[in-house]
Parts: C-alpha cells; sequence; structure tokens
C-alpha cells in the first residue's frame, strides 16, 4: 500500500509526540519531589509540596477567585452568547453578518494587545483589579466561542422543527423550551466546559487588571514561576490538569466529545 | 398575539376540538404577500374551499405555492388581504392557536423525542389528559398503519415511516385543516405511489378540509377535489382535474399540466386555424385572428397508415406526415411527426405487436377540433 | 432597522401590514447582553488604545495633547527598531520550526487507521487544555540547568557543565515551537483532508516514487493548510508573552513582553499604546502575505 510509512518514520513522530507532551508529563513526577530547589530528577521524593500548596494562602486565595470568577463567567456567556446567537440565527436584517464578525472579533485580536486596552478603559471606569472587571474581561475572550459554537449548533436544527412545534399548538416560549433547547443542548454543554476552561487559565489579559487585592490562580501562578523556581508549582500543574481532565471527562459522558466539538 | 388576542379568541387553542359539524371551511380573499424589493411572492388569490375537500396547490418551483400554504399555516404574516375559516377571520392568529395540522417536506420530526412523544406533543399542548393522549396516539400510528412504533427514535426509521409519523402527528389533534408541503418530494416513485392513495384515503375517511402543495401534477391529477394551478404569485385557474386538464385557462396550464404540443399558428376564424400548411378545424375560441399558440395534447392525436385515408370522417382534422423519430418508453410510443412545417409529437399506447411504423414512413394523423385549443401569444 | 424574521414569527403579531415597521423589540432585546459586553470590552477599549497611541502623557498621567510624537520615536529609536526585527525573526523562526515539527505529525494521522487517528488526534490538540503558565513552567523543568535534559547529558559524561538552554532566545523558540505546535497540527490536518489517498496511489501507478509522490501530490495540496498553520504560528508568536517572559528570563526583549513592561512597570501607557498598534500592524501585513499566497495556490 502507497500510504505505508517506514519505521523511521514512526520514530520520528514518537519523538514528536514526545516533545510535544513532555513539558505535561514532567511536572507529574516533579510533584512528588522533596527538594527545595527546581531539580530533575529529584533527589528524593515526597508529598510535601502538595501538603505546601493547602498553606499557600495566595494561592489558595487566588484558586478561590479564579474559580467563582470561571463560574459566574461560564453562566453570563451563555446567558449573553445563546440568545444572541440565536437572534442572528433567528432573524434576518442589515448588519447581520457585521455583528456576527464583530462578536467574533476579539478572537482575532492578540490578548497581549486587548489586555492593554481594557487596562486603558477599566482604569477610566474603575473597574482595575475587581471582581467585576475581570468577569467583564473574561467575557470577552469566552463569548466568542459561545457565539460561534450556538450558531453552528443552531444551524443544524432546521426550522421546520420549530415550526412544526409552533403548528401543533406551542406558544413561542414553549417551542423554545421543549424543542429548541434540548436541540441546543450539545453546543450548550461544549460552550459551558469551553468557556469554564477558558476563564480558569486566562492569564495574560488578567495580568494587566488584576492587583495586589485580587488576582487570579494562573496569574499567582506566574509571579511565583517568574521570582521562584521550586516544585511547588509542578504540584499545583498536577492538580489542575487532573481537574482539566475532569471537566473534558464529564463532557465526554454526558454527549461524547466528538460530539461536543461539533464534529 | 397579545394576551387580550388570546383571552378574546372565542376558539381557545387549548380547549379539546370538539367534532363541530361546520369545522373547516377555508376562504382566502385577495391573500397577498410582499417580501422586502417590492416584489410580489404572492398576489390576491382567492378561493373557497369547501369542508372535507381536498385541494392540491400546483406549479413549477417559485410560483407562490408553499409561500401561500405558510400563510395559511400563520408562519408568514399576509401582506394584505384574508383568510377565513369557518366564516372566522384567522388572518391574524398566530400559528399556534390557528388548531391546522401541517406536514412538512422533510418532516420534521423532532429528533429528540421517540415517535410517541413526537405524536403526543400537540396533544400535550391541548392539556390532554395522559390516558387519552396514549389512547389517541396508538390511534393515529394505528391510522397510518405503524402501531408498535411508538418507542421508535425518528432516525431509527426509513423516510416513507417517518412520513406517516408525520401525518400522524398532525391529524391526532383534529385539526381543523390539514396542510401537507410536498409531503411526497422526498420519496421513491414507488413508495410515493403508495402514499398517495393512503393519504386520499386517510383524508376521505375523515373528512377533513386539506390543503396539498405539489410541484407533481400526477399528484395533484389523482389526489385532489379541486386543483390551483399557480404561476408568478398568482392563481392561474382553479378547477375540478378535468377542468384543468381538459379546459385549461391559459397556455401556461396547458403547457404545465400534462404533456401537450404548443405550436405557432394563425388564427383565421373563430372556429378556424392555419397550422403550417394546412387549415384546420379548431375549439371555439374568441380570439381575433392573427397569429397565436395552439395546443394539442400527443395522445389525443391518432395515427392511421396512410393507405386508410378513405376512412376519414370529415368532422375530424387530419394532416399528412412524415415520422421523423421514434421513442419506445414502454407504456408508449412516442413519436415526431412532421405535418409539412410544425412538428408534432404523437403517443400511442403499446400492445405488443407494435404499429410497425419505421422513420421516414409517411402516416395521417387525426384529432377532433375539441382537442385542439387555441391561446393568445 | 428593518427586521423579518427567517420562520416562525416569535415576536408580537400586530396587524399584518404594519409589522415591517414595528420596532424590532425581541432581536434587540436579545442582542443587547452581547453588545454590551463587546461595547465595553472589545469596541471601547481598542478605540481607546488607538487614541491613547497619539497622546501625550507617561506615569500613568495623559494629557489632552494630539501627537504624532509616540510613534515618531517609536520608529526612529534603534532600540525599539532592533526590537521589531528581532520579533518578526523569532516569529519567523518559530513558525517554520513549528510547521517542520508539525507537517510529520498530520502526515502520519492521515495515514493510520481511524481507530488510532482519534486517539492521536485527542493528544495533538489535548495540551490546548493545559494553561501556557503550566506548559512553560514544564519546560524550565526540563531545560534548566538542574533539569532534565542537562542532568541526564552530564550524568551520560557527554558535557562538563550544564548548557545554558533557559533564559536566552533558544529557550523562548523551543517552548513556543511546543506550544505552537497544536494549533499548527490542526490546520495542518484540515489540508490533509483535501488529500484523498487514491491520488497517491494514482501517482504511485504512474511510476511516481515515495519521495517524488511526497513532492509532486502530497504537498501541493497540502500547501492551503501549511499557509494557515503558518499565518496563525506567526501571529500568535509575535504575541506571544508568557513563554519569552518566563523562558527568557528577563533577557530576551520583544514587542509583547516590550508592551507589557511600559504598561504595567513603567506605566508609559501611549508608548504600549503605540507599540500595540505596531504589532496590530505586522498583523495586517502577514494577514496580506497570507492572502496573496492563497489567491495563487486556488
Amino acid at each position: 500500500m502507497v500510504g505505508s510509512t517506514t519505521v523511521g518514520f514512526r520514530v520520528l513522530v514518537t519523538g514528536l509526540y514526545l516533545f510535544l507532551l513532555a513539558p505535561i508529563l514532567i511536572v507529574v513526577p516533579l510533584s512528588f519531589s522533596d527538594d527545595n530547589i527546581l531539580t530533575f530528577p529529584p533527589t528524593s521524593w515526597g508529598v510535601r509540596w502538595y501538603a505546601q500548596m493547602f498553606e499557600h494562602q495566595a494561592l489558595v486565595n487566588a484558586f478561590q477567585v479564579s474559580l467563582s470568577l470561571a463560574a459566574i463567567v461560564t453562566v453570563l456567556s451563555l446567558a449573553a452568547g445563546i440568545p444572541a446567537a440565536y437572534a442572528l440565527h433567528r432573524f434576518r436584517f442589515r448588519g447581520r453578518d457585521a455583528l456576527m464578525n464583530l462578536f467574533t472579533a476579539p478572537l482575532l485580536l492578540p490578548s497581549i494587545v486587548l489586555g492593554l486596552s481594557i487596562l486603558l478603559v477599566f482604569v477610566k471606569l474603575q473597574l482595575l483589579a475587581t471582581f467585576v472587571g475581570l468577569v467583564v474581561a473574561h467575557l470577552i475572550v469566552t463569548t466568542p466561542y459561545v457565539v460561534r459554537i450556538m450558531s453552528t449548533a443552531l444551524t443544524t436544527l432546521p426550522p421546520s422543527v420549530e415550526e412544526a412545534a409552533t403548528m401543533l399548538g406551542a406558544s413561542p416560549l414553549v417551542v423554545f423550551r421543549r424543542v429548541t433547547l434540548p436541540l441546543m443542548m450539545p453546543g450548550l454543554v461544549a460552550s459551558a466546559a469551553l468557556s469554564f476552561l477558558l476563564s480558569f487559565d486566562e492569564v495574560v489579559i488578567s495580568l494587566f487588571i488584576t492587583g495586589p487585592h485580587i488576582t487570579t490562580l494562573p496569574v499567582e501562578i506566574f509571579n511565583y514561576v517568574e521570582s521562584r523556581t521550586d516544585p511547588l508549582i509542578a504540584a499545583v500543574s498536577v492538580v489542575l490538569v487532573a481537574a482539566t481532565l475532569l471537566v473534558v471527562l464529564l463532557v465526554e459522558r454526558s454527549l461524547g466529545l466528538s460530539k461536543a466539538m461539533g464534529k | 398575539m397579545t394576551l387580550a388576542q388570546r383571552t378574546l379568541d372565542p376558539r381557545p387553542a387549548h380547549s379539546a376540538p370538539a367534532a363541530r359539524p361546520e369545522r373547516g371551511h377555508l376562504r382566502l380573499e385577495g391573500v397577498t404577500k410582499r417580501f422586502a424589493g417590492d416584489v410580489n411572492a404572492v398576489s390576491d388569490v382567492n378561493l373557497d374551499l369547501e369542508r372535507g375537500k381536498l385541494l392540491g396547490l400546483l406549479g413549477p418551483s417559485g410560483c407562490g405555492k408553499t409561500t401561500t400554504l405558510r400563510m395559511i399555516a400563520g408562519l408568514l404574516p399576509i401582506t394584505s388581504g384574508r383568510i377565513l375559516v369557518d366564516d372566522d377571520d384567522i388572518s391574524l392568529r398566530p400559528p399556534h392557536q390557528r388548531d391546522f395540522g401541517l406536514v412538512f417536506q422533510n418532516y420534521a420530526l423532532f429528533p429528540h423525542m421517540t415517535v410517541a412523544e413526537n405524536v403526543a406533543f400537540g396533544l400535550d399542548m391541548r392539556r390532554v389528559p395522559k390516558a387519552e393522549a396514549r389512547r389517541r396516539v396508538a390511534e393515529a400510528l394505528e391510522l397510518v398503519r405503524l402501531p408498535g412504533y411508538g418507542e421508535r427514535k425518528p432516525r431509527e426509521m426509513s423516510g416513507g415511516q417517518q412520513q406517516r409519523v408525520a401525518l400522524a402527528r398532525a391529524l391526532v389533534i383534529n385539526p381543523r385543516i390539514l396542510l401537507l408541503d410536498e409531503p411526497l418530494s422526498n420519496l421513491d416513485a414507488k413508495l410515493r405511489d403508495e402514499m398517495r392513495r393512503e393519504i386520499r384515503e386517510i383524508q376521505q375517511r375523515l373528512g377533513i378540509t386539506t390543503v396539498f402543495v405539489t410541484h407533481d401534477q400526477v399528484e395533484a391529477l389523482t389526489m385532489c377535489d379541486v386543483v390551483g394551478v399557480m404561476s408568478g404569485g398568482r392563481l392561474a385557474q382553479i378547477g375540478t382535474p378535468e377542468d384543468i386538464y381538459e379546459r385549461p385557462a391559459s397556455l401556461f396550464v396547458a403547457d404545465f399540466v400534462g404533456r401537450t404540443n404548443i405550436l405557432d399558428c394563425e388564427v383565421l376564424n373563430g372556429h378556424r386555424v392555419r397550422l403550417g400548411d394546412g387549415v384546420y378545424s379548431c375549439a371555439a375560441t374568441t380570439i381575433r385572428p392573427g397569429k397565436a399558440k395552439v395546443a394539442i395534447r400527443p395522445h389525443r392525436i391518432n395515427l392511421t397508415p396512410h393507405r386508410d385515408r378513405a376512412l376519414l370522417s370529415t368532422s375530424t382534422n387530419s394532416a399528412e406526415g412524415r415520422v421523423l423519430r421514434t421513442t419506445y418508453v414502454g407504456d408508449i410510443v412516442q413519436y415526431d411527426i412532421d405535418i409539412g412545417g410544425p412538428t408534432l409529437q404523437v403517443e400511442t399506447p403499446t400492445h405488443g405487436r407494435g404499429l410497425a411504423v419505421a422513420v421516414g414512413d409517411k402516416l395521417l394523423c387525426e384529432w377532433r377540433p375539441d382537442d385542439m385549443l387555441v391561446f393568445e401569444r | 432597522m428593518a427586521v423579518s424574521e427567517t420562520s416562525l414569527p416569535l415576536a408580537d403579531a400586530p396587524t399584518a401590514t404594519a409589522r415591517a415597521k414595528v420596532f424590532p423589540v425581541v432581536p434587540v432585546a436579545l442582542l443587547a447582553p452581547m453588545m454590551l459586553v463587546n461595547l465595553i470590552a472589545f469596541i471601547l477599549p481598542v478605540a481607546q488604545l488607538v487614541r491613547i497611541s497619539f497622546l501625550e502623557g507617561s506615569g500613568g498621567v495623559l494629557t489632552d495633547t494630539t501627537t504624532i510624537g509616540n510613534y515618531v520615536d517609536f520608529l526612529t529609536d534603534a532600540y525599539y527598531l532592533s526590537m521589531i526585527w528581532n520579533s518578526v525573526l523569532l516569529a519567523f523562526v518559530v513558525t517554520v520550526l513549528t510547521l517542520l515539527c508539525a507537517y510529520p505529525i498530520a502526515m502520519f494521522l492521515h495515514t493510520v487507521s481511524p481507530r488510532w487517528r482519534n486517539l492521536l488526534f485527542v493528544m495533538t490538540i489535548s495540551p490546548l487544555l493545559v494553561s501556557s503558565v503550566v506548559r512553560t513552567y514544564g519546560w524550565m523543568v526540563l531545560l534548566g540547568d538542574q533539569g532534565l535534559v542537562n542532568n541526564m547529558l552530564v550524568g551520560m559524561g557527554l558535557i562538563a557543565s550544564p548548557l545554558r538552554l533557559v533564559n536566552n532566545t533558544l529557550g523562548v523558540v523551543i517552548g513556543l515551537v511546543e506550544i505552537l505546535m497544536p494549533y499548527m497540527a490542526l490546520s495542518l490536518i484540515a489540508g490533509f483532508g483535501r488529500l484523498d489517498a487514491s491520488l497517491s496511489e494514482a501517482a504511485a501507478s504512474l511510476g511516481a516514487g515515495r519521495l517524488s509522490r511526497f513532492r509532486r501530490v502530497t504537498l501541493p495540496l497540502t500547501l492551503p493548510g501549511v499557509a494557515l498553520g503558518c499565518l496563525l504560528c506567526f501571529v500568535l508568536s509575535i504575541s506571544s508573552f508568557i513563554t519569552p517572559k518566563l523562558l527568557g528570563g528577563g533577557r530576551v526583549f520583544l514587542l509583547a513582553t516590550e508592551i507589557y513592561d511600559q504598561a504595567v512597570i513603567q506605566l508609559e501607557w501611549p508608548l504600549a499604546a503605540t507599540i500595540s498598534v505596531a504589532v496590530l500592524v505586522l498583523f495586517g501585513f502577514a494577514l496580506a502575505v497570507y492572502s496573496n499566497v492563497v489567491r495563487r495556490f486556488d
């Protein structure tokens, strides 16, 4: 067969996968290091950095902020993004394509530029280093994905199905609740999971608008790594990767990941 | 829909529809739809459909037949005119309060519900008690010959089965009017024949007023009590299938419904036309002498071997012709025959023996004057 | 705004003749929250960014004087000019290396059986779900003086003292290539979708060897994916901040790190805004090159 691969090619691909996954895989053994400094392989093993993690007040606080932030951002992203996607799908009006482009445009702006821009406006709006400010800033990161995913989900939903419900006597609200919403569920779950992960991992924009009194976990990790090098962050990373895996598995269990990705 | 409108509505959508004798008399008065850009999608459609009758809206794509159906359904607001059911003006009533059944071209079954849940949806909306709903769902599935299919999901069923479920879903609510939007166009030819018969039978058994949109003239002629032919957003003609076929009101209708020869001619007087080299008798016409068009159905032309000429009756048109081409179709043979100028297409049924006609043979074509219709160009 | 519905009337159904002129309450209400978010966190900020790039001021204090001085200063300063050059060069090198690393993976995914393909596909994009801070930290562990690579090399006796793999441009390049590989792979896989196995077989039946099949069939057909992937990587690496900041150890000066330093540490907002606009202009250039390339191949 023409497509068959040589041994050399397989070795090359294996090496490339190793390269791709190495920085994620390395933190797992490192998190069980008992050393004071960053050295690999560790000279002795232990779980002291996991214990340290819970005693590091700044990290714990930042974790709590990030968690509630991601939860609120997820809810608000869906609340803003789904009606918008629905309106763009259901109504025809001039400037409809332009609005769609506007809603997804923040995806194209580099986050370093977006972060600075938001900083410059938030200074005036007194939103700097506030929880509300973080929510608003994260929304601009998550909503483009929500609008895009939901638009895709809606285009696979034939309008005649909703019309059929209408003809059978369902009022617009009932049509939405009984037909539209259930059929949008896969897109909705995917949007929610993605919003949560994006907000929880967001770092560049947050760096611009967090302050000494309020900071998110990725920002705290960034600051920590920048100033100190010890295995504490490895322990944190393992927890984060495990949590991400959990979210992905939950989505996979509820509807199948490939389906959620809209494939 | 406003709240006030709903409370004032004499027939609330949620009351179980009682079988009322006068239910289902549909009338359209000057119904017009204009979309943005000032193009009239549907202009001034008038029709009066008696209770229990099946109306077929027939026309090519883009003629406005589906737009008309959607306006009747309430899915498209009308620009002007009135729609009345049992003398009750429903023009402004939202679709979910019209109490009509609609079967979609693509069936539009709810993919997340089972067949039984699909059929029960309308009953659920009408707050029909669970036990009664279960009974009526079972009856409806029985009616469309799908008993015991209730627990399936739509995607596990064939196109024809989905079609039946869609029909059951529309019928179970006992609608005032049943609307069918090209329901058979996604089925293969054999299944289409079967469903055609079945829909007609159910419609007659239930005595339900029905509007049926189709682009297939066979469907319209074979199933319907009344056929409305639409063209360019207008109702070109409305009448019984026989009216439409035998007495088309316009060249368009003659051409669209059934196969026909359309030829240039010259009107000589109220009952004679010149066609090519010959002069023939035609059905009485009021068209003034001059250029016009003439229509003759291919199967209304008789072919006779040349030597039988003596047998001709004088009240029949006859023309000598030369066979240009023969096409064997199976049930019929088509001949292209040059009758001295125009070429006539003629169809004769096959008998198994055949006419033994070859290209180049000379034959006589005969047809009755009544089968020769004259239209403005 | 003239609004009409594609299908079912969600809005109230007032008189049929008047409905086109009625204020479209429902769509506007549905769009309003999204518009508000977009206005506060996107439109206003970008407008403000451009405005401030034309204002005088420093140390977090802005005047109302409009000037193009920021741009003149920025574009005449040799330090910044070399920074632009370095950033573009780095992005270019990273893009080429990412392409070289991701192409074999995409090609392999195209040839393996569907069962393996799904698993490997998930493996290829899964790093996207892991924070770039964490992945960058992983590289610090791998490449540091006491890291895995150096300890291994020293342990094997290949080198006497640790190599300097981080806190320099090399570290930044290695980290960025790895961080951007999933994006490149995604674009390439999309490009490989156009490649039908039978095409390669057809070429083989015509006598083409393995290499010429790749050069004459596979490569040209996958070029659109290559172009898209390169655009994406170039743009992402020129605006990347976390990786250069952490793996550069404060010794690698790029446009993105400069924006952050000027804005957050020096509080030189007009300068930071000016550099940001410059980054956007570079984006525009990359996009123009991309559309030119794509047009030539279509």
